[in-house]
């Protein structure tokens, strides 16, 4: 379990980074390492060549700027999990860290490297989705933002280019300050969820996103309708909402069916937080 | 004389090791350093089954750093294949070789090994190695297996059946037919493997010219690997050393023979140099014995009083596509089908089991072989029993057992049993839980809509194997041998055949040195885990640690302080008789301090200063004993576990609250450490019953071959447990102690199944599959 040969450069700025991913070889950014190395031990993933941006420091840090909370790529989960700014401003972030791994991992893992990594089953690409957060992406002198709507592709796979870098986050603080609540399912604490919900309600606002369920995380735009209409829709009704906005899984026999009746029950305990105040830093 | 100082027998001793293992300076299997020493990685089977049609070594070879590319054809000379020792009546056998000839027949099956500079390096190799494959039809199906146009694991059987047998009584239909009551299940226990934290690994040398070969392995049983290296590599045994360093766990995984590990030792042979092997997590999960995949029918009949009346249990294994080796494959079904409802009388007890050839790995001896499975099958009925005639289940088990003041008896399945307490551990465990108390919060919880379960179950274990009955495995276990030398210091050293895996045999033995000789427990040191330095013996396996190294060391401890108290008669000038030897001073009897003389005077003068003592012959402050045919096969030993769980009836998640063990281990030399033995195998049992299982797809590949994916528990997703035991000496013994180190495991599994069903019966439901993961739970409980 040893992972391919490869080649190492640590960039001393983003600039560098990106030109060093422009090169001709497979280059991957290693930040956190912690979901990475082991696939590269498996070798399931072999770049030709490791860009690590663990030096770079403005990257690791979480501002406000104008309407938005920035939290930089290379934000450790620890951090979020223990921030004043992200305690006050996203809640829901704080909150959700808490179901990431464990302490160690938490200690190195980055909020870039779990969007950038795109784990179907990872908490944070979902909470992007119903915070409607802004991706800023870096490249070999240029800059572009993508909405977290538009950024997961797949399972692993992301709207990043050859040569492109994620470099933070922007949170709309109108968004941020929502009420909303997170509910995963794990076989053992710690573990990638088995099924998990995540919802945001403000004015005349419903957004809803699942993860661990398809291939990346998902919006719920049925359920969202569905609560939207009838904010106290039954267990029936959101049940199959989730059938039309988790196809895949509602076709998938009887893990597909466990996987949706959780999503369910998952959707009616966030709604019951919400109801009662939402999560709280 | 100085006042009586604690027993170390009884007292929680802290480990004497314990230092530096927690201080990282523990030297296991990867930390062995051999100058010169070359690494292996292996090329293993993608295939569940598939003829090798070529292979092609040419750019591997080729390759910056690669010293060999070895594949069956180089080990053919060195290595004529083995089949399992433990042989039964009609068992059909495959012979195993160190790689692959012409055909794989289970994923992860080693194929070709590459020795190169470094493991990396070796592994890069692997992937140049091309292989042409020939698929063939896996035979993955457990239930099909046997359907007359199953696909063969091997396609030279006549079918996939290796073995069968009946056992105990034969079928009556009718007193199932005219019970009052009658119960049934079929039950499916899914597929596990061992996982001890640390991977096997192998260091060979083989030394040409000298002919000589030392191989360290971490393994519980160095005598058997070198009686087993010999035969299989044609060697002089007596040319041979097996060294067992420090061991990070077995559970069973280390006291088999694998292939990798035998073409290790041969490559060696082969090249003539050092080469180490150490098994990566995923060849763990691969390659390591699996255990347990059994389904099972079984049925209780009762009378209206709740009386058992008959009982049938019929198992078929999922064997893989060998026996293990040397023990066979055949005792985790025969276990099963043997113990179940062993703690009871029931006049009619019969039952069959089959074993069956599978593409998937080998199944071997994992903690408890078979005696989770009879415990999980026999007490899931009697509940379901209670629960269908309206009994106490705890009073239906105190109605039915062998009492405890019955035995010897043996069981319709032939099996010997003495000195059980079913009755005082269940007792015992009515004094520590308020059951009815506990059953009344669960009703009252119910009506809130929390489904909380409690289930018990009790069980027997077959603990401390040894001679005559297990002398098929290769010798190894026919006797165990211990020298005890007492050094110019004063200090104790003793080499004994029964090895320390982790669990900490070398405390238990050095505390019954301790008291049986009279020095402090700092005073002694053991060795083991080296052939060529301590006695020949079995090394440990099947909870044998305690019962049969502490007796061993009792009776040689005895003889030796005879020795050593007369010879301190002799310089004091009176009778051994009036002597003894507390905290390493001998004094006569009654007298004051100073009149005496200490262990290390004496030994000085023993070593150094002879003259002092009468002419003749030589002292010698050291023997040799040795424990074989007086010991008998096997010490059964019994417990009662119970276990409280909530279910979360709308995600099917099962949430530990609390687990309860009561055990009867005889004498308990070190409380502490049988306290952790019975912690970790509730872990494992608890692992087998929520979490654990390797999943193969009908083409057989293994889904999860990760610790991703592969659940272990965690020490976050376990209860608190409360340990208790109840101590019924082992009679045949003068130290009267029994095994503890599978217990845990074997009482975990039916107790959780108990809790679980007890929880969701009041809903119409039951769940008989394990683990018993969120999917199966919500489609026992009808969600689905």
């Amino acid at each position: 379990m040893k992972p391919r040969p490869f080649a190492y450069r640590r960039a001393t700025s983003v600039e560098e980074a990106c030109s060093l991913l422009d090169g001709p070889v497979d280059a991957r950014v290693i930040a956190g390492g912690q979901s990475l190395v082991p696939m590269m031990n498996l070798r399931l993933v072999s770049p030709g060549l490791l860009v690590d941006i663990g030096g770079l420091a403005e990257l690791q840090r979480v501002t406000l700027a104008g309407d938005a909370l920035h939290i930089g790529a290379l934000v450790r989960h620890r951090q979020v999990e223990t921030d004043l700014l992200v305690a006050r401003h996203v809640p829901l972030l704080a909150s959700a860290v808490r179901h990431v791994a464990h302490q160690a991992v938490r200690n190195r893992g980055t909020l870039g490297g779990s969007l950038c990594h795109a784990d179907p089953a990872a908490e944070f690409p979902a909470c992007m989705l119903v915070l409607e957060a802004t991706l800023h992406i870096a490249s070999s002198g240029s800059e572009r933002t993508v909405a977290a709507g538009d950024f997961f592709r797949g399972m692993f796979a992301t709207a990043l280019e050859p040569g492109e870098m994620l470099t933070g986050v922007s949170i709309p603080l109108t968004a941020a300050r929502d009420r909303a609540a997170l509910h995963e399912m794990s076989r053992r604490h710690g573990d990638l969820a088995l099924a998990g919900i995540v919802g945001r309600r403000g004015q005349g606002v419903q957004r809803w996103a699942a993860f661990g369920i398809e291939d990346r995380a998902v919006r719920l735009f049925h359920l969202e309708t569905v609560l939207a209409d009838r904010p106290q829709a039954g267990e029936a009704e959101m049940l199959a909402a989730l059938a039309i906005d988790l196809p895949s899984t509602a076709g998938a026999g009887t893990a597909g069916r466990a996987k949706l009746v959780i999503a369910a029950e998952l959707a009616r305990r966030c709604r019951e937080d919400i109801d009662r105040a939402g999560v709280t830093a | 004389m100085t006042g009586a100082t604690t027993k170390a027998v009884g007292s929680s001793h802290r480990r004497g090791d314990a230092t530096l293992f927690v201080g990282g300076r523990g030297t296991y299997i990867d930390d062995v350093a051999v100058p010169g020493v070359l690494h292996v990685a292996f090329l293993r089977s993608p295939h569940a089954h598939a003829r090798i049609v070529a292979i092609r070594t040419a750019h591997a070879d080729a390759m910056p750093g690669v010293v060999r590319v070895v594949t069956a054809a180089d080990l053919a000379p060195l290595c004529k294949g083995w089949q399992t020792s433990q042989t039964y009546p009609g068992y059909v056998l495959r012979t195993q070789y160190p790689l692959a000839t012409d055909r794989v027949v289970f994923v992860g099956q080693a194929v070709v090994a590459v020795v190169a500079e470094s493991r990396a390096l070796a592994e890069d190799a692997v992937e140049l190695v091309e292989i042409d494959w020939e698929l063939l039809p896996p035979a993955c199906d457990l239930e099909g297996a046997m359907a007359p146009d199953a696909a063969r694991a091997h396609p030279d059987l006549a079918g996939n059946l290796a073995y069968q047998a009946d056992v105990g009584d034969p079928e009556n239909r009718a007193l199932f037919d005219e019970a009052a009551c009658v119960v049934e299940a079929a039950f499916r226990f899914n597929r596990q493997t061992v996982m001890p934290m640390e991977t096997r690994g192998v260091v060979a040398s083989y030394l040409p010219g000298d002919g000589s070969l030392s191989v360290y392995q971490s393994h519980t049983a160095p005598h058997q690997l070198r009686s087993l290296y010999a035969t299989h590599l044609g060697l002089d045994e007596g040319r041979i050393r097996v060294i067992c360093p420090h061991v990070g766990g077995s559970f069973g995984a280390k006291i088999h023979l694998y292939s990798d590990e035998v073409a290790t030792v041969a490559i060696s042979r082969l090249i003539g140099r050092p080469v180490k092997y150490i098994a990566d997590r995923m060849e763990a999960l691969l390659a390591d014995i699996h255990a347990r995949e059994q389904i099972v029918t079984a049925k209780l009949a009762l009378d209206a009083e709740g009386r058992f009346v008959a009982w049938r249990a019929e198992t078929r294994l999922a064997m893989g596509a060998f026996s293990t080796h040397p023990g066979s494959s055949v005792q985790e079904a025969d276990e099963a089908v043997r113990l179940a409802m062993a703690p009871y009388r029931v006049p009619h007890v019969g039952g069959r089991l089959e074993v069956v050839f599978q593409n998937k790995n080998i199944v071997g001896q994992y903690r408890g072989v078979g005696h989770p499975i009879a415990a999980a099958i026999g007490e899931h009925l009697i509940e379901k029993a209670a629960a269908a005639m309206g009994f106490d289940p705890v009073a239906l088990r105190l109605a039915n057992y062998v009492p405890d003041d019955a035995y010897p008896v043996k069981t319709r399945t032939g099996i010997d049993l003495d000195a059980l307490s079913h009755q005082a551990c269940l007792r015992r465990l009515g004094e520590i839980i308020d059951i009815p108390a506990l059953r009344a919060e669960n009703e009252r919880l119910r009506g809130e809509g929390i489904h909380r379960g409690f289930g018990i179950a009790c069980f027997i274990e077959r603990t401390a194997t040894n001679a005559p009955s297990n002398a098929h495995i290769r010798k190894a276990t026919a006797q165990d041998g211990i020298t005890l030398s007492v050094d110019p210091s004063g200090a104790v050293r003793c080499a004994i055949s029964v090895t320390d895996q982790g669990q900490g045999t070398h405390t238990v033995v050095a505390q019954v040195i301790a008291d049986e000789l009279g020095v402090p427990f700092d005073r002694v040191r053991i060795v083991s885990g080296d052939s060529q330095a301590t006695p020949y013996g079995s090394g440990v396996r099947a909870s044998r640690g305690t019962a049969v190294g502490g007796e061993l060391a009792l009776q040689a401890s005895r003889e030796l302080r005879a020795v050593i108290l007369e010879a301190a008669a002799q310089l004091l000038q009176t009778g051994a008789e009036r002597l003894s030897m507390t905290d390493g001073m001998i004094f006569p009897a009654g007298s004051e301090e100073g009149n005496g003389i200490s262990l290390a005077d004496l030994a000085e003068v023993v070593h150094f200063k002879p003259q002092l003592l009468p002419r003749g012959a030589q002292v010698s402050l050291s023997l040799s004993r040795h424990l074989g045919h007086d010991w008998p096969a096997l010490v059964p030993t019994n417990g009662v576990q119970a276990s409280l769980v909530e279910v979360d009836v709308r995600t099917g998640a099962v949430r530990l609250l609390r687990h309860w063990a009561v055990d009867d281990f005889g004498t308990i030399v070190n409380p502490l450490l049988v306290a952790e033995q019975v912690r970790g195998g509730i872990a494992q049992g608890i692992g087998q019953a929520l979490f654990e299982e390797l999943v193969y797809d009908p083409g057989g590949q293994v889904q999860n071959a990760t610790l991703a994916d592969y659940l272990v528990p965690l020490a976050s997703d376990l209860p608190d447990m409360v340990i208790d035991h109840v101590e019924t000496p082992w009679p045949h013994s003068v130290l009267g102690a029994k095994g503890a180190g599978e217990a845990g495991t074997t009482g975990a599994v039916g107790a959780v199944l108990n809790a679980v069903n007890d929880a969701i019966r009041p809903l119409g439901a039951s769940i008989t599959e394990l683990p018993m993961t969120p999917e199966r739970m919500l489609a026992a409980l009808n969600r689905l």
